[in-house]
């Protein structure tokens, strides 16, 4: 052993974020580092909570699904929607069919919104800008599409207590299905670039493993935990009108970046084939039913499948207009642990890509 | 393939979590939150399971003077709910894995999501209401 | 990647040039609330169901303001609205725009907008909402 390895100091910590160039929100790391290695990490969170789920009692329960939709900037109609099921199963509303195939088209028009932004956001991380501008332009007519049908670019501000407000025409739809084909397009290309290109590969395989028992066991949620090999996405319980499409669950077995990558990557053409499938057997009819009266005293869960993962809500009423209590149990919340299993034992170089590789949503998270 | 989502509800009391956890866990059951609700007498916290797609509920009350078991030494990925709810609740959970000492999030108060008025252990608990399943 | 670089030199640029080109809105665009206000009756339904507190409606001094910097164009307003003197314009509101918005606040005043004048009683006695 050479004087200089006897030398060598023991531990090191270094502070990660909650200002880094690569996090879009402030999310905070201590660093355990022994050289280069990252041999442990302890995460913080706590910059931006906003008590929204206080809010609640203050607002009426049919005003509130603007305040739950503005709970997250990119799941924002899953959040809204989110609500409204819980509502609507509290108050025994079945929603129109026309209204379940339109929140069905909308929830899809945000995951390929949302991952395209992340496709964007993580080829940042590694530094390749190209791709990062080819995502985002591509993204650019999804959000022009979500503005078209829903009226608002990424708060899509439609989801209503029974059902929806906006009724987008059937020729809109079918004109933005067309506008959208390109997009399709780009993206299978942009697939192809992630799983080719030396330099994605380089960053992103092999790196931030978490095997398939870890994922489950610390409860990772989303395409965190089907990139580890897990078969389990919420869509499957059928909610909205997805008992009536046909998609598949996109599961990769390797558990790294490159995995929880092309998880994201393939799932964008399963959103776009499910809302090839909305738009052609659109039934006509109403989009919502009136909602009147205050809600019965008790309780209801509902799970649904966000773009980052499953995300749960929990409403309780004692019947007066005002709930008693909302919890959301976000996406992100959930990943926190598997993040940090796959952050250690990573080199420090890695951390960044690794991090960005769960989608982290801090907003969400904080509420 | 639609799987249909079964919801189950069972009331416990503090002591019986972890034997009860410990089962869960032995039968694969991951966690999916922890969640706490606040009334003028108690705290209610709700420990929420999943197996596929079916849906497991452990509920008890505690009052502000009882303490809570971790839940971490058996589901580790617990230790962020429940550091919330330490801080936003003032629910006295102990040993919990990962603890942040209340730092979780920087807010004005104690506990201020708390509504607890009365001191002691929690004497009665009600049972609370479930609507059993979400729509087909 | 070379056949990328060729296309980049015959394709037109992704980017508007903002200023001189204006992306058109859409119909269902939600740009700003509008009031119709003569036919206001400022019964402070739609302050009391704004979930971002934007409105202020004074009913004593004749005054309905609406604060855009704090509107999240929800459109809760418009849905609480008993009159339907609310509307949802597909047009942004400019942050700046002096002709159109006064500063920051957009205010309506009864003592510059009178109240449309009160429609008479149809013969049958059906009460006008």
């Amino acid at each position: 052993m050479s004087a200089h390895e006897k030398a060598a100091p023991g531990p090191t910590v270094i502070p990660f974020g909650p200002q880094h160039p690569v996090l879009p929100e402030p999310l905070h790391f201590d660093l355990v580092l022994q050289d280069e290695k990252v041999i442990d990490a302890i995460p913080q969170i706590g910059y931006i909570h906003r008590g929204l789920e206080l809010l609640v009692d203050k607002r009426d329960y049919l005003d509130y699904v603007h305040v739950a939709e503005r709970i997250c900037g990119i799941c924002s109609f899953m959040h809204g929607m989110g609500y409204c099921e819980a509502v609507e199963t509290l108050l025994g509303i079945t929603v129109p069919d026309r209204g379940r195939w339109l929140r069905t088209f909308w929830c899809e028009l945000e995951r390929v919104h949302s991952h395209l932004l992340w496709l964007g956001l993580g080829a940042d991380s590694l530094g390749f800008e190209n791709l990062f501008m080819a995502a985002w332009r591509a993204r650019e007519t999804v959000v022009d599409v979500a503005e078209e049908t829903a009226g608002g670019r990424v708060i899509f501000g439609s989801a209503l207590v029974g059902g929806v407000s906006k009724d987008p025409s059937d020729e809109t739809l079918k004109r933005c299905i067309a506008a959208m084909k390109p997009v399709r397009a780009e993206t299978l290309r942009l697939a192809n670039v992630v799983m080719n290109e030396s330099t994605v590969r380089h960053r992103f395989e092999g790196v931030g493993v978490l095997s398939k028992e870890m994922a489950y066991a610390l409860g990772a949620v989303g395409p965190m935990l089907r990139a580890s090999g897990v078969d389990y996405d919420v869509r499957r319980r059928g909610y909205a009108a997805y008992a009536e499409v046909d998609f598949e669950t996109v599961t990769e077995t390797a558990g790294d970046c490159m995995a929880r990558a092309l998880v994201r990557v393939r799932e964008i053409e399963q959103s776009f084939h499910i809302m090839d499938q909305i738009v052609a057997t659109m039934p006509s009819g109403p989009v919502a039913v009136p909602v009147k009266g205050m809600p019965p005293v008790g309780e209801a869960w509902v799970r649904l499948e966000q773009p980052r993962g499953e995300v749960l809500y929990y409403v309780r009423s004692n019947g007066t207009r005002n709930l008693e209590r909302f919890r959301v149990r976000t996406p992100t919340f959930a990943n926190v642990p598997a993040m940090v299993e796959a952050v250690r034992g990573a080199s420090l170089a890695d951390v960044p890509n690794i991090i960005l590789t769960i989608d982290p949503c801090i907003s969400c998270t904080e509420r | 393939m639609i799987v249909r989502e079964i919801q189950t509800l069972e009331e416990i009391t503090v002591g019986d979590l972890i034997p009860k956890v410990h089962a869960l866990k032995a039968e694969g059951w991951r966690i999916i939150q922890v969640l706490a609700v606040s009334g003028p007498e108690a705290n209610e916290l709700t420990y929420s399971f999943g197996l596929g797609m079916q849906f497991k509920l452990l509920r008890f009350r505690v009052g502000s003077e009882q303490t809570v078991p971790s839940i971490t030494p058996v589901y580790v990925a617990a230790y962020l709910y429940e550091n919330e709810i330490r801080d936003l609740f003032g629910v006295k959970i102990e040993r919990i894995a990962v603890d942040w000492l209340g730092k979780v999030y920087d807010v004005k108060g104690d506990k201020p999501f708390s509504k607890v008025t009365v001191t002691g252990a929690c004497v009665e608990c009600p049972p609370s209401t479930i609507i059993q399943g979400t729509k087909s | 990647m070379a056949r990328t670089a060729f296309r980049n030199f015959f394709t037109k640029p992704a980017t508007r040039r903002y200023p001189f080109v204006v992306r058109p809105v859409f119909e269902a665009t939600r740009g700003r609330i509008l009031n119709d206000f003569p036919k206001c009756i400022l019964c402070s339904m739609c302050a009391k169901h704004c979930p971002a507190n934007a409105i202020v409606v004074d009913k004593a001094a004749g005054l309905w303001r609406i604060d855009r910097f704090a509107c999240v164009i929800c459109g809760a307003c418009i849905r609480a609205c008993p009159v339907k003197c609310l509307a949802m314009s597909n047009e942004r509101a400019k942050g700046i725009d002096f002709s159109d918005i006064p500063g920051r606040t957009h205010e309506h005043n009864r003592a510059t907008e009178p109240a449309a004048p009160k429609p008479a009683a149809p013969a049958a006695g059906t009460p006008n909402a």
